[in-house]
């Protein structure tokens, strides 16, 4: 994993290069947007930990050149304004993540590995929680070594809940997720799937589970 | 009973008294002007007044006969003073009846006797002795026509008076005037009152609208009475220097919180270096609680700073979406969330950006504050009533009013309160036009409820 930081305050960046060598990939911090567009140009980088008040600009300026790469990486925009609108317009133009300072350490962790993983199934079809791997082209999942097959129904859940693991799925999402819009979804058709698949990963001695947040959602944690 | 410090009742007041200043004055005047002419004209006028009483009381009783009949105090006792002189005499007739009193001279009842009838009114000497006293013929228009002869009256000064007073009282222009003015002094306390109090009304209205937003509404200028004008464009640039002075405040707290992240970034990461577990999780507090008032500070003034906009949501899905993203902060704290809502929408006008800002805040004291607490329950009523209800040690009832007020912490809370959490809800329901109550959930635990204003009209379907 390779991770560009573009931060203009050096303590920071430095704290942040350390964090994040640490937990996820190395770093390389850039303090303008000029500098750090010319190296998103000529290196390839999975993650990008952009700042918004930079010396010659906002930081949200780098996002449409972003978007041109190919891959494309992971973006978590870091910044001290954090009014809601900011927060919609980032994520409007592009920026997967949005964290507003100071925030705890694993709090950005948490969310660039999110962010990572749903890039990954992206990509490669393929991503891990925990001890499971998830493998959409095989329509299969790992626990450890061991194979899980899962019927399609189930498959999409797990889809839906790992794209996201760690944070809540609404309900309604989740059947958006695994049902077309066309079915007659009966009231409880979704949670016998998330219990046979809450059973399956149990059996499967599988260190991630599925939580049931009443009147929300489900949510894929890792024990 | 208090005066009403009103510009009318003053103004009628005045206007009343002036007038009976005015007609007080108008009536020494005129009988100071009596008095000023000759003895001979101010006989002539008593005599014609006597004259004149006479002719008015002349009329007939049920039988049929000729008498006097004289109503009126003043009336009375210029007859009676008439009557006590013993050279006055009087002669009253209908032609066919007569009246007299005292003793008409010879010369007079020639003079009565000879004076042809298309004479209607004449003046004439006798002579009693070598005294010439004054004599006054006067025959009226009325069938029969009235004949009265009067003579030998004189009068002192203060009897003139009287007679004067008497000849003035009925005719007085001037009292004529006085009556309409007090009935216009009357009317004008209740017109002028509305004159004057609805162009004050439709500016006290046009002020009523202002919103405390900086660069907010002034009172307009376009239906604002001339007079009034001076005092609105003084009140309007007192807005206008509080509004900078507000703004100023505004700038410096938004600007100063802001500034203060990036270094709080800096602190919360170098923590981590530190070794001492004990020493660092204290730290980790500190720096969260000043992250938060931090934080708060900047909602609050952004809050105050502009206007919220409103659409038309969902109660429920905004509230579900909100929630959903604090689950894994509770969860770790061992904190379960559960969310309750009726089957389909609950449809307000409210601001997604605020209301998001004041849930937020009662899930972070629910987390804060609450220790202890299983689940916490958010609930979205159909009365559009969204509810959080904790399992924490709650608040005391006489706490709960002002802990809606900033930086007021409920006296058995940690050290990690901000203390603005609950006055920021406050001002949010505030501006949603809502209300903001705490009470006291089943076994301890705080219900905090904020009630959203119902959507009058029907909510959309589909």
């Amino acid at each position: 994993m390779r991770i560009l930081i573009v931060e203009d305050d050096r303590e920071l960046a430095s704290s942040l290069k350390t964090m994040m060598e640490a937990a996820i990939g190395v770093a390389d911090v850039f303090e303008t947007v000029a500098d750090a567009e010319a190296a998103l140009l000529a290196f390839k980088f999975d993650l990008v930990i952009i700042d918004r008040n930079l010396p010659d600009g906002d930081g949200l300026s780098l996002l449409p050149t972003l978007r041109q790469l190919r891959p494309r990486p992971a973006t978590v925009v870091l910044t001290a304004l954090d009014d809601p609108i900011d927060i919609v317009s980032a994520l409007d133009k592009g920026a997967d993540e949005y964290v507003g300072k100071p925030f705890e350490p694993m709090e950005l962790i948490a969310r660039a590995r999110a962010v990572l993983r749903r890039y990954s199934l992206d990509e490669t079809g393929c991503t891990q929680f925990g001890n499971l791997s998830f493998d959409l082209t095989n329509r299969s999942a790992l626990i450890g070594e061991d194979v899980l097959s899962l019927p399609r129904r189930e498959l999409a859940v797990l889809e839906a809940l790992i794209r996201r693991a760690g944070r809540v799925v609404q309900r309604d999402n989740l059947e958006a997720a695994v049902y077309n819009i066309d079915e007659e979804i009966e009231s409880n058709v979704l949670d016998s799937h998330v219990s046979r698949l809450r059973k399956r990963l149990r059996e499967g001695n599988c260190n991630a589970t599925i939580r049931t947040i009443r009147g929300i959602g489900y949510m894929l944690v890792q024990e | 009973m208090k005066r009403p410090n009103s510009i009318a009742f003053p103004v009628a007041t005045v206007l009343i008294l002036g007038m009976a200043l005015m007609m007080v004055i108008s009536t020494v005047v005129t009988v100071t002007v009596f008095l000023l002419t000759d003895a001979q004209s101010r006989k002539q006028v008593a005599v014609e007044s006597v004259v004149e009483l006479l002719q008015h009381g002349g009329g007939y009783d049920h039988t049929g006969k000729f008498v006097l009949e004289v109503d009126g105090v003043i009336a009375e006792k210029l007859i009676r003073l008439s009557e006590e002189q013993p050279d006055f005499w009087y002669f009253v007739s209908d032609g066919a009846q007569s009246i007299i009193h005292g003793a008409v001279p010879a010369s007079v009842q020639h003079v009565i006797d000879m004076t042809s009838p298309q004479i209607f009114s004449s003046q004439f000497y006798y002579f009693k002795g070598d005294e010439r006293l004054l004599g006054l013929r006067k025959l009226n228009a009325d069938v029969p026509a009235k004949l009265v002869v009067v003579g030998g009256a004189s009068f002192s000064n203060l009897e003139t008076l009287l007679v004067v007073l008497r000849e003035i009282w009925p005719q007085g222009l001037y009292h004529l005037l006085g009556i309409v003015l007090v009935a216009t002094a009357t009317i004008a306390v209740v017109a002028v009152k509305r004159t004057i109090a609805t162009p004050v009304r439709r500016v006290v209205d046009s002020a009523e609208q202002i919103d405390g937003l900086p660069n907010g509404r002034r009172i307009s200028d376009r239906d604002t009475p001339i007079e009034l004008k001076p005092m609105v464009a003084a009140f309007n640039s007192a807005l206008g220097c509080i509004d900078n002075a507000f703004e100023a405040q505004r700038n410096f707290l938004a600007n100063a919180s802001h500034e203060l992240r990036t270094p709080l970034t800096k602190l919360r990461l170098k923590l981590d270096l530190v070794r001492d577990l004990e020493v660092r999780n204290v730290l980790v507090r500190d720096t969260a609680r000043l992250a938060s008032i931090v934080t708060t500070s900047l909602q609050l003034a952004r809050l105050s700073g502009q206007a919220l906009t409103f659409s038309e949501i969902d109660l429920a899905a905004v509230a579900r979406a909100i929630i959903a993203e604090h689950v894994p902060s509770a969860m770790k704290q061992g904190m379960d969330i559960e969310f309750k809502a009726p089957e389909g929408r609950v449809m307000i006008s409210g601001s997604e950006p605020a209301i998001r800002v004041a849930l937020d805040n009662l899930i972070i004291n629910a987390m804060r504050h609450a220790h202890g607490t299983e689940v916490l329950v958010v609930e979205v009523l159909q009365s559009c009533i969204l509810r959080v209800t904790d399992g924490g040690p709650g608040i005391p009832a006489a706490e709960r009013e002002k802990m809606l007020r900033p930086f007021v912490r409920g006296s058995a809370s940690a050290s990690e309160g901000t203390g603005m959490g609950l006055a920021i809800v406050s001002q949010i329901m505030m501006a949603h036009t809502g209300s903001v109550a705490l009470g006291e959930a089943t076994g301890n635990g705080l219900v905090v409820d904020l009630a959203f204003p119902k959507i009058a009209k029907a909510p959309p379907s589909s």
